[in-house]
């Protein structure tokens, strides 16, 4: 008989370790295992590739934030470098004295695989050298939020879906580029005695507009401008050759911003990812070759249609960064953090470097093939050279005097034809489940009333939209088609929007009511049922049926006063002041109204349901009456 | 090659092992090793699973922590003791054999005695070596909670097997 001491439990531990493991299992035994996941193939393979898909935008996202990054002053560059003329002396007083603004640019890249890669961006900058950019991109969900001090050499790249937070280390940026925000309103009153040419008169938005083209280091910039009073930039319209054009409107100067808008800290609720060093500084002519090496490599060995990412070359990454099956979180995380700082760097550098020659620049690489020493791919003059350097499909760089350039076509003016917008119809339908579904091709939405279709499109919450007439009835199908062109998120909605108008007949509008809500509140403080989340995705399932909803590494207002607002049919207001996320189950009856939800919310995690009101931002929808337009007219395109 | 084809070879070793240290019997780990599958299987089309070997490894242990305990329950079928006799460093005597032996015994059957999320716990970190970290992900735990349930874990492994004679004594005969 022998004692077992407690101190030996680390040995009997190490004992079991050592176990000598026979080698297995046998293959019958291997074998059966793969045969019992043969009937869930499918269902795996979905799992694997939705991860898969998420990394993969994982990438996208930053590859995002270091395009828009390394194009740092992208909006107030058109105004800085291509200001309005001469015959708007107000307009020229208030870029003078211009100390913050805010824009909405939009930025088409070339066609590439028949997409282009469109940017939707809300900028804000406060100068000499702070910018923030809201971006909504083609085939990335959600919004990135970009925050950026030039003088820091630092930025902060904010994922709203996920909230997470990471922090990029810039270094110094080149002082050139530096200059150009620092001595903004300097350059500016030189820029503002540039004539422009009258290029006509316009209607934009409902204010009829003069229009003038500038032209500076062959880069032509349209500036549209209020007839009457000549004090409001209504639209910068320019082509950056090769590289694209950039729209930008909304644009208002000196407008009252919040110093917190611009703050490199992480937000309360983000987590903060490791931090990337994209280095931007001492940029040379290696950059450049290293850059276009980095896109044609990435693009099946042939130069993009502009050096910069393309759809096609951020689905390459995505497929050659995949990670293996196997592979642990931690793992995935550190290849993931590696391929944002090469994509960072290679295509950081590229772009500012190009920015810092824009006037130079040509880019005719469309095409040529990686290695073909015969065909040029771009070319620009270094600063006081007086030969220009050309890069050739070999990469390799020789000195070449203007009147020997390559002969590319001129770049089209500034000002594009209109292209046709998306087109959308809505007809009646007998399908009553609403489903919605929305990829960079279009947006197909069935089954949904027309109350609920104002909300969608107007992104609100169905309980904040209020009938103020009597409205359609019945369900309708939408479908939205980007033109052959494509179109933004933004668009698309903005083109639904209209359809809702004109197919439809419905106005809509928000403003202030006071309306019913349930507020969710914590009496005795944060309860135990919420549990530390241990991280990774968000999740949020079940909760229909009486199944127990359960949530994963989500804050309360994220999963549970949504879930909840949808069970009552009111909106749910958050007071619990419980920050962050957690992991928590609750499990809501199948049936009853809100006496049984709210003994289940109090019994499931200690929380109270209280009814009340508030005043909230609704939005109002009415119906002039018009029945649903069908046929040929069934098709808006705005 | 499918996915779960892939998912199976990549990982088949390592829950090999971990069933098999833990159940010392080539029969009931061949057992245990389809069940880990077969589990793993049901959670994958409920929930994302963001890190397949230490999924793999907690359910596994699971399993593995079940069948020890039928067995205690069936006192019939023992551990194949000279299987367990080997389980010694290097060339070991036969005195250190029977001593390692012993240990191991002993371990899976104190392990039983403890809560089933406990004794999870406990090999996960000295049995698989998984990190607080890995252990509070898979479990759903906060990392500073993994370290509490180990000292309380500790507290009762002290409990258990204080000297025999008192209430809750335990004394091991081979």
């Amino acid at each position: 008989m022998s004692k077992f001491e407690p101190e030996k439990i680390h040995l009997a531990a190490k004992a079991v370790r050592d176990v000598p493991v026979p080698a297995g299992p046998p293959p019958e035994v291997l074998a059966a295992a793969v045969a019992a996941g043969k009937p869930f193939e499918a269902d795996i393979h979905a799992m694997i590739v939705q991860r898969r898909r998420y990394l993969m935008k994982s990438i996208a996202r930053i590859a995002a934030a270091i395009v828009l990054a390394s194009g740092l002053v992208l909006g107030s560059y058109a105004l800085l470098v291509h200001s309005p003329t001469v015959a708007f002396a107000q307009v020229r007083d208030l870029i003078e004295q211009m100390q913050t603004m805010t824009c909405r640019i939009h930025l088409s890249q070339p066609a590439a695989e028949g997409r282009p890669m469109d940017l939707d961006i809300r900028a804000s900058y406060s100068l000499p050298h702070l910018m923030r950019q809201e971006i909504a991109m083609a085939g990335l969900p959600g919004t990135l939020i970009n925050i950026y001090d030039f003088q820091a050499g630092k930025a902060i790249t904010l994922n709203a879906a996920e909230k997470t937070a990471t922090v990029l280390n810039l270094g110094q940026l080149p002082p050139e580029l530096l200059k150009k925000t620092q001595n903004f309103a300097e350059e500016m009153k030189r820029l503002v005695q540039k004539d422009g040419a009258p290029i006509g008169r316009e209607t934009i938005g409902e204010t009829d507009a003069v229009g003038f083209r500038v032209t500076n280091e062959g880069v032509a910039t349209d500036i549209w401008v209020d007839a009457a009073k000549g004090e409001t930039v209504l639209l910068v319209e320019m082509d950056l050759p090769g590289q694209g054009h950039v729209r930008i409107t909304d644009i208002a100067i000196n407008p009252p911003l919040d110093a917190a808008l611009f703050s490199l800290a992480v937000p309360a609720g983000y987590r903060e990812t490791a931090p990337l060093d994209i280095p931007l500084e001492n940029l040379t002519e290696d950059d450049l070759v290293a850059g276009l090496r980095f896109l044609a490599e990435n693009n099946d060995n042939a130069f993009p249609v502009a050096p910069n990412m393309t759809p096609k070359i951020m689905r390459n990454l995505g497929q050659k960064h995949q990670p293996a099956a196997g592979l642990t979180d931690d793992e995935i995380a550190r290849n993931i953090a590696a391929a944002q700082a090469e994509i960072g760097t290679r295509i950081g550098r590229l772009r500012v470097f190009l920015q810092l020659n824009t006037g130079t620049f040509r880019y005719a690489g469309d095409g040529v093939k990686l290695g073909d020493a015969a065909a040029p791919v771009c070319w620009y003059k270094p600063k006081g050279a007086a030969l220009y350097r050309v890069i050739h499909g070999d990469l390799s760089v020789a000195d070449v005097a203007e009147a020997d350039l390559p002969k590319i076509e001129t770049p089209p003016p500034a000002r594009q034809v209109p292209q046709a917008g998306p087109t959308v119809k809505i007809s009646p339908t007998e399908k009553t489940t609403g489903s919605w579904n929305t990829d960079t091709d279009g947006w197909d939405i069935e089954g949904a009333t027309a109350l609920s279709l104002a909300a969608m499109m107007y992104g609100a919450s169905e309980h904040q939209t209020a009938a103020d007439s009597p409205l359609p009835q019945g369900h309708f199908n939408v479908q939205i088609r980007a033109s052959r062109k494509g179109e933004s998120f933004g668009e698309l909605r903005g083109a639904g929007q209209q359809a809702l108008v004109q197919q439809l007949g419905l106005a809509v509008s928000r403003e202030p009511r006071k309306m019913g809500v349930y507020l969710l509140q914590a009496p005795h403080g944060k309860p135990d049922a919420l549990r530390p989340t241990s991280g990774g995705w968000k999740s949020s399932s079940g909760g229909t049926g009486g199944q127990a909803r359960t949530v994963h590494n989500m804050s309360i207002s994220e999963a549970l006063t949504p879930c909840l607002a949808n069970r009552l049919g009111r909106p749910v207001l958050d007071e619990t002041g419980i920050k962050g996320a957690y992991d928590y189950r609750v499990a809501l009856p199948a049936e009853g109204g809100f006496e049984a939800i709210a003994k289940a919310v109090r019994d499931g995690l200690g929380l109270e349901l209280v009814p009340a009101e508030r005043e909230l931002d609704v939005l109002i929808v009415k119906w002039n009456g018009q029945p649903l337009k069908s046929g040929p007219a069934n098709e808006s395109r705005p | 090659m499918t996915d779960w084809q892939s998912i199976v070879a990549t990982h088949s070793a390592v829950v090999w092992r971990t069933v098999y240290r833990l159940l010392g019997n080539h029969q009931d780990a061949a057992d245990c090793f389809q069940e880990t599958f077969l589990s793993a299987l049901d959670v994958a089309r409920r929930q994302t699973v963001r890190s397949w070997p230490a999924m793999l490894t907690c359910l596994a242990t699971a399993r593995a922590m079940d069948r020890v305990r039928q067995r205690m329950r069936d006192r019939s079928r023992s551990v194949d003791v000279a299987e367990l006799a080997s389980a010694a460093s290097p060339e070991p005597g036969p005195e250190q054999q029977a001593e390692t032996a012993d240990l191991v015994r002993m371990f899976r059957e104190l392990i039983v005695l403890l809560p089933d999320r406990q004794a999870q716990v406990f090999c996960l970190r000295y049995v698989s070596e998984m990190s607080y970290r890995e252990i509070a992900r898979e479990m759903a735990l906060k990392t500073s909670d993994v370290g509490v349930l180990l000292h309380r874990i500790h507290a009762r492994l002290r409990e258990l097997v204080k000297p025999a004679g008192g209430p809750s004594g335990l004394e091991v005969t081979p």
